[in-house]
């Protein structure tokens, strides 16, 4: 059994195949999540969580991507059946019977993120973090944010040492990640046989109007971008040809997708620019996430979205 | 008397949107209406660069709305009135309920783009209004455009593209006072209108 908890990792995480393969192997999966995305789509019992504006929670940077700590306020109360996530792992806790670990109301549960002698020394306080709403330079309690001795925390606190972002005792290769430096993609490199039959190296961008699927149900946005689309340069284009607004089959040994062409000059050729963060209804056929692998370098702390190789045709 | 304007550093935007959405949103725009669009030098699409890849690729946007024109030509075939300029403001404005749906505005203007006829009954993604509570009403076969939001601007407020721009590349201000700061950038920056060759004499000026 799987409890998956607002992730949309069918859409968002690389090697869609291998995800559909782990969804099949279990015997209940259960998704936790405001949006029915591709991945709740999957799953045999949706949890409609609320959204933000319907509960009171807070924002720490677990990663230290900002130095803020933000307060969510209510605005109203959930809609329809939806619960917020704290609800829903507390009828979880009394279900499973487990009263030892837990927190009655989400202050609490927040205070426990901040109430910490580190914090008390520079005037950090949960109740000021209430009455502030925003406050900047903190320490969030360690036992909150993972209980490892090895977590993203200790990172920042013994900084520049690096640390293996998966290590289950296995022999590792070293890599000199001390001075930055250069190791050569696992697939899309053209000292690899396989460039020869995918010869376009796939890289993936950002888009503007969605932070990963977040936000793919929005009409308005959807109107500036209705459906996904592949970045190309004309001359590739052409010389497949491929006219502007046309649909392109882009496939390799995982996968294939399909999906309108848009012309790009600064797409270097011989690269694409692939969509990222549709759900399957907005791409014409297939689904980009299919296309690239799993492999993970135990040094990294992600996965390789830009390390795909794919070959192209006219659809 | 005044005359309001904007001002628009197409060296500080980076098209994203933001001022056209914020529009779309507080004007409670109704389904595939847009008073405000952002424009890419390369082509169509959103984010098209132009030039060609490692030799002379370049990419920048324009913002475009109504530019209520010092001197429009919207205004002058109006057969029944509906499109006047504000004496007070300087702001091409249209009356809804005299307007005809006759569209010799849209082919008047030079900007084409700015302005949207509703050819059927205008529809709405939400099924109660959005925005401003004072949103404009939005009617069957009448013509629409930005109306550097009225009620913000009559409430002293600015209009709800200036708010939010992430890149800080709008200002808006009267264009008529030498000491506001639109009129300072004017003096102060390379600027450009658009279409000047028209003789309208656009209210919106750009920096470039």
């Amino acid at each position: 059994m799987l409890l998956n908890n607002c992730c949309d990792f069918l859409s968002n995480f690389a090697d869609r195949n291998q995800n559909l393969k782990l969804i099949d192997m279990l015997e209940t999966f259960v998704v936790i999540d405001p949006f029915m995305t591709d991945t709740a789509r999957y799953a045999d019992y949706v949890l409609p969580a609320s959204f933000w504006y319907e509960q009171e929670d807070a924002y720490l940077a677990y990663f230290q991507s900002s130095p803020y700590a933000y307060f969510n306020e209510k605005a109203i109360d959930p809609l329809y059946e939806s619960k917020p996530d704290f609800d829903i792992f507390n009828l979880l806790i009394d279900a499973m019977d487990l009263p030892e670990i837990k927190v009655d109301t989400p202050r609490e549960w927040i205070a426990l993120g901040l109430d910490n002698e580190e914090n008390r020394s520079i005037g950090v306080t949960p109740e000021k973090f209430f009455e502030e709403k925003v406050i900047r330079n903190y320490f969030p309690s360690r036992e909150f944010i993972d209980p490892k001795p090895m977590g993203p925390m200790t990172w920042v606190a013994e900084s520049q040492v690096f640390t293996p972002k998966w290590y289950d005792g296995q022999e590792l290769e070293t890599h000199d990640l001390q001075k930055l430096s250069w190791v050569e993609p696992h697939e899309a490199w053209p000292t690899n046989p396989l460039h020869e039959k995918y010869p376009f190296s796939a890289n993936s961008h950002r888009g503007r109007y969605r932070t990963h699927t977040q936000w793919w149900d929005v009409e308005v946005l959807q109107e500036l971008e209705p459906e996904a689309y592949i970045r190309i340069n004309p001359e590739d284009a052409r010389e497949y040809g491929i006219e502007d607004e046309d649909y392109m089959r882009v496939y390799n040994d995982r996968g294939s997708f399909t999906a309108k062409a848009h012309y790009h000059t600064g797409v270097q050729p011989g690269t694409l620019y692939m969509p990222r963060g549709w759900q399957e209804s907005q791409i014409k056929d297939g689904h980009h996430s299919s296309l690239s692998h799993s492999y993970l370098d135990p040094w990294l702390i992600n996965e390789c979205f830009f390390d795909v190789l794919v070959a192209i045709e006219k659809a | 008397m005044a005359r309001y304007g904007m001002v628009i550093s197409l060296k500080r935007c980076i098209g994203c949107n933001t001022c056209a959405t914020a529009c779309k949103v507080a004007n409670n725009l109704p389904n595939k209406i847009w008073w405000n669009r952002v424009f890419t030098e390369g082509g169509d699409h959103v984010d098209t660069p132009s030039g060609t890849f490692g030799v002379d690729n370049a990419m920048s946007w324009t913002p475009v709305s109504c530019q209520h024109c010092e001197n429009p030509a919207c205004v002058k075939v109006c057969p029944v009135g509906a499109t006047y300029k504000d004496t007070e403001t300087g702001i091409v404005r249209q009356d809804m309920d005299l307007c005809i749906g006759c569209r010799m505005c849209m082919s008047a203007c030079p900007y084409t783009g700015v302005r949207s006829f509703n050819w059927d009954e205008p529809k709405f993604y939400m099924d109660f209004a959005i925005g401003d509570a004072d949103a404009p009403v939005h009617l069957k076969h009448t013509v629409e455009k930005c109306t550097f939001c009225w009620q913000r601007q009559a409430r002293g407020e600015d209009p709800a593209c200036m708010e939010l721009c992430p890149a800080l590349a709008r200002f808006w201000g009267d264009l008529d006072d030498p000491e506001s700061e639109v009129s300072q950038l004017i003096a102060n920056n390379p600027h450009t209108q658009l279409l000047p060759e028209k003789g309208t004499n656009p209210s919106v000026y750009y920096l470039v």
